[in-house]
């Protein structure tokens, strides 16, 4: 893990925090795919939350040697 | 539906969930780390089913289409994607220091687990005590469930207390005859049953009801209200964000998810499951909350607790009668799926947290027997506890909170120590104690948030206060 991963995992963990946290949201009315925009823009964070995973097992995450 | 129509995938089911366990169950070696951890060794496709078959229960298909009929949206927004990012998150923040110090340690329980680690009997008791006045009434709540919804399904055919019976039995049939690794597999079978029928309940409902976009404008036209999320309560800035600490947190508190990433094989399995777990959130909530959404505006007037049969009602009326049947064997699926997990860590902890020291052969036969006595009680109190037990479930889920500090930082933090451990634990459920009675003020968070306050704030004085401790195990 590089000082830079280190950054990028807290900047990016952080980003999902205040957007999931949308204090400033409003009414959403639209329906997308058959979706309302709520839910829709939910699992848009979600699939976020997902790469932020992938990329903090992949680079953040320290393991130990498989056993053998 | 006629106990006749059940009958058929009823047995299947039952047989392919015994079969399973006797199967696995024979091919295991008889050691105590085999029994209760599957020989630490679940790869990452066993492991993610074990936990998310456990994770997922019967309230997510009763209890979450029940609220987004009466709330809306909203309940999709603060409970699936706070849990997507958090509950990954303790995998790696708990979990993978916990499974690499319990090999070390040789520990096949939570609470052996941070009394070995911090040299203290004391704090493995409490930890223990804690762990089964929040487990048993939820597992109470569990077979109340079952039984009510093999009640329904049956039409009255089958009474409460043999849907409860029957249920706790079944579960505590293939637990015992394979240990971890029989209910790790069950639970691929479950899992997969749970979220195949969820899928096709969805896709199934929105067809039938002209589509998902024609379903979801007619709740617009009727309820608006309901496609939006609410600034009230829960929905609230300060409900929101304690809830958030709650819902993402209780789950690593949870002994039987503890457990069962003990037994992972390596890190690598559990980074893999890390990744996986939102896609399976977003593919599991979804559906449930908007056919609770749809049902609002097919099924209206449903008044407090009777929203919970929204999930079955919307499939009957729009399923063909063999996939509605579907509902009934998901139920069963996901409520056996966690009372599996949780016989079993509560039989581990009793034998290795109560009884002393013994050989290996005693500790697998202990772990059955008391697997037997663990079961009976939680029916014998489905049989006798009123609808209060599901006022005390639900202040389990805080109380899970409560123990998060000290499990954190019993595995992360060289300098805790076994007085902060106590304290932690101690102080932190008394908050929540005075909290939900109303003797503290909670300026509008939930007695939750003040709790795991509390919590990490005595862990972390009371460990600088004092030396620092020797320590058991490599540091992470």
């Amino acid at each position: 893990m590089t000082p830079l991963d280190r950054a990028l995992a807290w900047l990016f963990g952080l980003a999902l925090l205040v957007t999931h946290h949308d204090f400033w949201r409003g009414a959403r009315p639209e329906i997308w795919f058959g979706l309302p925009e709520e839910i829709l823009r939910r699992v848009v964070w979600m699939l976020a939350c997902a790469a932020y995973l992938v990329f903090f097992t992949t680079r953040v995450w320290r393991r130990e040697a498989p056993p053998k | 539906m006629s106990w006749g129509a059940l009958l058929v995938p009823l047995g299947i089911y039952v047989a392919l969930v015994v079969g399973l366990g006797w199967w696995v169950g024979r091919r295991a070696a008889r050691t105590p780390e085999e029994y209760f951890l599957a020989g630490r060794g679940l790869g990452p496709l066993v492991l993610f089913m074990a936990l998310f078959g456990t994770n997922a229960t019967a309230f997510v298909l009763v209890g979450i289409p029940g609220r987004a009929y009466h709330d809306g949206v909203g309940v999709f927004s603060v409970n699936a994607p706070i849990i997507a990012l958090g509950v990954p998150l303790t995998f790696w923040a708990i979990g993978a220091p916990a499974r690499r110090l319990a090999a070390e340690l040789g520990a096949l329980t939570p609470a052996e687990l941070l009394a070995r680690r911090l040299g203290s009997p004391a704090v493995g008791r409490v930890l223990f005590a804690l762990y089964v006045l929040y487990t048993v009434p939820y597992m109470v709540t569990a077979v109340k469930g079952a039984a009510v919804t093999l009640t329904a399904a049956t039409e009255g055919a089958i009474p409460g207390w043999a849907g409860g019976l029957f249920v706790t039995a079944v579960a505590l049939l293939y637990t015992t005859l394979g240990g971890m690794r029989a209910t790790a597999w069950t639970n691929v079978l479950q899992g997969t049953l749970f979220m195949a029928f969820v899928l096709a309940a969805y896709f199934g409902i929105a067809d039938s009801l002209g589509g998902a976009r024609a379903a979801t404008e007619a709740v617009r036209a009727k309820a608006p209200l309901l496609l939006e999320m609410g600034t009230e309560g829960l929905y609230s800035a300060s409900g929101m964000a304690s809830w958030s600490i709650a819902i993402a947190l209780c789950v690593s508190g949870f002994p039987h998810m503890l457990v069962r990433l003990m037994a992972g094989r390596d890190d690598a399995a559990l980074a893999q499951v890390t990744r996986l777990y939102p896609i399976a959130l977003v593919l599991l909530w979804v559906p449930v909350v908007m056919i609770g959404v749809w049902g609002a505006a097919e099924f209206p007037g449903l008044e407090g607790r009777a929203s919970d049969r929204i999930f079955s009602l919307m499939s009957s009326a729009h399923l063909p009668a063999w996939l509605a049947g579907g509902a009934f064997l998901a139920v069963l699926a996901a409520v056996m799926s966690t009372l599996d997990a949780q016989i079993l860590t509560l039989s581990s902890m009793l034998v290795r947290d109560v009884l002393p020291p013994g050989p290996q052969d005693r500790d697998v036969t202990a772990g059955r027997w008391f697997g037997v006595a663990v079961a009976a009680a939680v029916y014998a109190l489905s049989v006798l506890w009123g609808s209060s037990v599901f006022k005390i479930a639900s202040l389990a889920f805080a109380g899970y909170v409560t123990l998060v500090p000290t499990l954190f930082f019993g595995v992360r933090w060289a300098r805790f120590t076994a007085p902060a451990a106590l304290a932690s634990l101690l102080g932190g459920n008394l908050v929540l104690l005075f909290g939900t009675q109303g003797w503290l003020p909670t300026f509008g968070f939930l007695p939750v948030f003040w709790a795991f306050v509390a919590g990490v704030v005595l862990a972390v004085g009371v460990s600088l206060a004092r030396p620092a401790p020797a320590r058991a195990g490599a540091e992470p």
